[in-house]
């Protein structure tokens, strides 16, 4: 009877196991819940509302489903919030292919993008590189639904990135300087970078370098990080608000023909929406955000709340 | 999503030869598919069915063996995946080819993928093993006993025999997981397998009407299909090599019938 006790209890384990297994799953795919968060107007404290102009406005801001994305949506939803502006949080919705129609559809008013990705989703055929030459492509792309506010100083754009033992061995400081070294070096970046038009082709074609062994792996964070300490790879194609450029000492090198294009930080609102109080709070948000700014409070978030994280920033710059 | 393409393209995709060969082909994806899965779940048969059978055997450490296998069950395969690389690929230095088995450069991503398949398929194959070593008729135990069997003859000739269902049950469920997790190795460096082709090349440019949609249901099917192959082949050995005994599994004529009982006594 001993023994079959056991295995009773084993059979009893089994299906409690699998039962925990299913909940990780489950967990380690929350990108596809979307968190709701209301934040009604008897939340916001009284000076703010009292202070509030009449016409500041309301509005669901949306953002995509990364922490970045939350962060950002948080940052310019508090900034408003504290000019009077009535917010409704509709957070990690998912990617752009859903994001974009939910904008459309006024699901969301408000969404932070990056103005060198939406500006090619809007529009396939777009050529613009530069902030400016984006910045003036993006309103005949959005039409009159939507609005473009100031892009950010902020950008998180791809890098080719080398660690600083590599930087200094070959003395590199733009992706040109690649050219002539690169045949000796192993380069690692997600599987699409070897055919998309801003990859492997347009290293070759606009600064003639050709890296003699690639591989693919998984796109940013610590899979690239780790390969480039590690030196499985040489170069690496990193995000340009990557924590390990503080943390490790990465160096990305310089854009000065602009392979990549530009990706600011950039906030868009549905034009019906669109109030002076939200255009001058947003506006006054994006000045200040660069990209050394971005990356630090993303170390600060972590895996952690970022609300908080957006709050104690905008109160240290007087937007809070 | 009604943007995707067709899935009528699938079988066009699976038939193009030039999908099949090439670096990153199925061919080659599907050899790097199975030396992945083979090596994870012979590892995972060395550490699991030794500890199975010992704690079979002896009755002692069943609860704490039973509780860390399901425990293992619950880790999140690909946090446990980029957590061993990141801990295991910087201390590897060894950088060139081990003859067929591992590419240039490879070791590094190789070892957090078989250790993480081998955690994954360790659970079915130690719980079904003990469990099989412990549903083991005690009368059939004190019989081996009775004939002058040592501990480690009764583990070898009677119970480990007697467990071997359960114990391939084990391997077949454990040859499953690996495989359809070993879609994730791709995203190490210098790594493939059939996942390549639908999580670092198809998701990313999933409109691709040559790399995306088409390719990443391609390649889960082909995915699919070698789980198929291997459970078939597996309980193929298992009719082989489980006893006769067993399984019941005689030739109609080996087995003296009722009717040939009765007129050979009358």
């Amino acid at each position: 009877m001993k023994r079959k006790s056991r295995f009773t209890l084993a059979a009893v384990a089994l299906p409690v196991a699998l039962a925990t297994l299913l909940t990780a799953c489950s967990s380690s795919g929350g990108g596809a819940t979307a968190g709701t968060t209301d934040i009604s107007s008897s939340d916001t404290s009284s000076t703010s509302s009292s202070s509030a102009p009449a016409d500041a406005g309301s509005l669901t801001v949306g953002s995509a489903d990364f922490t970045e994305s939350a962060l950002l949506a948080d940052i310019y939803a508090d900034a408003l919030l504290a000019k009077g502006v009535k917010i409704t949080k509709k957070l990690n919705i998912g990617e752009r292919a859903v994001y974009v129609p939910a904008l459309k559809d006024g699901s969301i008013d408000f969404i932070p993008e990056y103005n060198g990705s939406i500006l090619p989703f809007l529009d396939p055929k777009a050529t613009a590189k530069s902030t400016d030459e984006i910045t003036a492509a993006l309103p005949a792309a959005l039409g009159s639904d939507l609005t473009a506010l100031d892009p950010a100083p902020a950008q998180d754009s791809d890098t080719i990135t080398v660690t600083k033992a590599t930087a200094d061995e070959y003395n590199l400081k733009t992706i040109a300087d690649l050219a002539p070294v690169a045949s000796k070096l192993t380069f690692g970046a997600p599987a699409a970078f070897q055919t998309r038009p801003d990859g492997l082709p347009a290293l070759k074609s606009v600064y003639g370098v050709t890296f003699g062994t690639f591989t693919a792996l998984a796109a940013g964070g610590s899979v690239t990080q780790t390969a480039l300490k590690n030196g499985t790879i040489d170069a690496g194609d990193v995000f340009s608000t990557d924590p390990s450029f503080q943390k490790d000492g990465f160096v990305a090198l310089a854009d000065p023909k602009n392979e990549f294009a530009a990706q600011n930080i950039t906030p868009i609102v549905a034009t019906a929406k669109l109030t002076p109080t939200i255009k001058d709070a947003a506006n006054a948000v994006s000045a200040k955000l660069t990209t050394e700014i971005l990356t630090q409070l993303l170390i600060e978030v972590g895996t952690g709340d970022p609300d908080s994280v957006a709050k104690k920033w905008l109160t240290s710059v007087g937007l809070g | 999503m009604s943007d995707l393409p067709s899935l009528g393209l699938v079988p066009g995709w699976l038939t193009t030869a030039a999908h099949w060969w090439g670096k990153h082909g199925l061919l080659v994806s599907l050899r790097e598919h199975v030396i992945y899965t083979v090596v994870a779940v012979l590892v995972a048969m060395l550490v699991a069915i030794p500890i199975g059978l010992a704690v079979g055997h002896t009755g002692r450490g069943s609860f704490a063996v039973a509780g860390l296998a399901n425990a293992l069950r619950a880790v999140p395969a690909f946090g446990l995946l980029i957590l061993l690389y990141v801990v295991v690929s910087p201390k590897i230095h060894y950088r060139d080819a081990i003859g067929w088995l591992v590419p240039r450069g490879a070791l590094g991503s190789l070892l957090p993928v078989e250790i993480m398949l081998a955690v994954l398929a360790i659970p079915p194959i130690l719980t079904n093993t003990y469990a099989g070593v412990q549903s083991v008729d005690p009368e059939v135990r004190d019989a081996a006993y009775g004939m002058g069997m040592r501990g480690w003859q009764v583990v070898r000739q009677v119970e480990f025999p007697i467990a071997l269902p359960l114990v391939l049950a084990g391997i077949r469920s454990a040859v499953l997981q690996v495989i359809a997790t070993a879609t994730i190795a791709g995203y190490l460096p210098f790594l493939g397998g059939l996942g390549y082709l639908i999580f670092n090349n198809g998701l990313p440019q999933i409109n691709d009407p040559d790399v995306g949609y088409p390719a990443m249901i391609g390649a889960a099917i082909v995915v699919a299909v070698l789980a198929i192959v291997a459970e078939l082949l597996l309980l193929t050995l298992q009719r082989v090599v489980v006893s006769r005994g067993l399984s019941g599994r005689y030739r109609a004529r080996s087995l003296p019938t009722q009717s040939s009982y009765v007129t050979a006594n009358p």
